[in-house]
């Protein structure tokens, strides 16, 4: 049984990210990989939206609430942060939200929490990509998992 | 007797063989060195213009044909140990000017690279000592060398960077909009994403479709915002000490930091030999490294 993303399941997503972001340093003493400060932010909405059995609607909505923060940590702790960093990480979010979209509708994708578990597994991987091959290279990976994923969709059930 | 000639033979064949194959097999390592050896010793050199201790020194790397690819300088400390003091990528040039930190300790310092024709080299040249001593009017400036790093978690709170508030307001508005934004959407028609699904909402899905674009752009504009704000400079800053001399913090993680950045100091002691590269424009900067610290002489840099 999935839910849609409440009022408290909204909280428990940005209200950690806004306390860490408050406590840390305003520049950290060394740098930390771009996929590690961007992601987390990300990993945590994942983690909450499984934790609360979100749908895909929500898995969505939650990764758009902490692609901000996600951002932020880019640009405060990545090393040399760019603009490719940034589309990198929200191609990253996008492509979870379309796969678990493409998933719902798929009568095979499981059901609760195991149905956004191949969406946060493939978002993972497109931020891996990012990380050992660079960002232009996770947005391609991004890119092709939404199109697979809107392949997907698209075809009649 | 021919019993033992035909023995003979193929033991001889077999050892002239050998013999010739071990020959073969040596050419390529010693026509290798030798290529080697001649590149380094003869074709490529280390000038160091000047050696001041506690301070940035330039030294001009040149060799016959050119210089190609990635250009390092080491620096060869009196304990032993090796530190890398320059990096830079070449595509040609004829010769090259390196900026390095140099430090009492540090005895030679070594250049390796390719020349023009590809072919690797190493040149090194030895600092000389006549430059590390005190320098005059020097006697009333404290001695660099004597004064002790705090530990980081004692550091004056002068050094530590200044929060910057903007983007922290942005992403605790963006948090408060996010957290209660159900409710708008609760109180309107139901929860939240149901919009265009089914029911009397399926009548509104141009409504729907519109807000969730609204809500998808004002997602991108404030990720972007946060991005543009919260991006980390590098920064030197500094707290007056007692002794004469002005702690520094070099908080350069992220980005290069501009060596024009210590121009109002005349001798710095780091805390560990900072690599230089090249930088924006080709101007040299301390690479992107963890924080350190370090003392320094305000004033202009000795020749």
């Amino acid at each position: 049984m999935s839910r849609r993303l409440g009022v408290a399941s909204a909280a428990m997503v940005v209200g950690p990210l806004l306390v860490a972001a408050l406590a840390l340093p305003g520049e950290a003493d060394v740098a930390a990989a771009a996929s590690i400060a961007g992601g987390l932010p990300l990993a945590w909405a994942a983690a909450v939206s499984l934790a609360a059995s979100l749908d895909a609607t929500g898995l969505a909505i939650a990764l758009a609430g902490a692609l901000p923060f996600g951002a932020w940590a880019l640009a405060s702790y990545a090393p040399r942060p760019s603009w490719p960093d940034l589309v990198a990480l929200a191609s990253a979010a996008v492509a979870g939200s379309v796969s678990a979209f493409a998933l719902e509708r798929s009568a095979r994708a499981g059901h609760g929490r195991a149905r956004l578990v191949v969406p946060i597994v493939a978002m993972a991987s497109c931020a891996a990509a990012s990380e050992l091959a660079g960002p232009w290279s996770g947005a391609a990976v991004s890119s092709l998992v939404v199109v697979l994923s809107s392949l997907a969709f698209a075809r009649p059930r | 007797m021919r019993a033992v000639t035909v023995r003979r033979v193929p033991a001889c064949r077999f050892a002239l063989a050998a013999a010739a194959a071990a020959a073969l097999a040596a050419v390529p390592l010693v026509a290798g060195a030798q290529s080697v050896a001649a590149s380094g010793s003869a074709a490529a050199s280390i000038s160091p213009a000047s050696s001041l201790p506690y301070a940035f020194n330039e030294a001009v790397v040149s060799s016959r044909t050119g210089l190609s690819g990635r250009l390092t300088v080491y620096g060869l400390g009196s304990d032993g140990e090796r530190y890398e003091l320059y990096r830079a990528e070449l595509g040609y040039a004829d010769a090259a000017t390196v900026t390095f930190y140099a430090w009492p300790s540090l005895e030679a310092i070594v250049t390796e690279g390719l020349d023009g024709d590809g072919l690797p080299f190493e040149a090194r040249a030895r600092l000389e000592r006549s430059g590390f001593g005190p320098s005059p009017g020097a006697e009333t400036e404290p001695d660099l060398s004597t004064l002790e790093f705090p530990m980081r978690g004692r550091m004056p709170g002068a050094l530590e960077a200044d929060r910057r508030p903007w983007p922290l307001a942005l992403l605790a508005l963006w948090a408060a909009l996010f957290s209660l934004a159900p409710l708008a959407v609760l109180g309107g028609r139901g929860r939240l994403g149901t919009a265009g699904r089914s029911g009397r909402y399926a009548t509104r899905r141009g409504p729907a479709v519109a807000e969730t674009v609204a809500a998808v752009s004002a997602t991108i504009a404030i990720a972007v915002l946060a991005f543009a704000l919260g991006h980390a400079r590098p920064d030197l800053r500094s707290a007056p000490d007692d002794s004469g001399a002005t702690l520094l913090g070099v908080r350069s993680p992220l980005e290069p930091l501009p060596l024009s950045s210590f121009d109002g100091y005349a001798r710095l002691r780091f805390q560990r030999p900072p690599l230089v590269i090249a930088g924006d424009n080709g101007r040299p900067a301390l690479a992107p490294a963890p924080f350190q610290a370090a003392w320094a002489l305000p004033g202009r840099p000795r020749e």
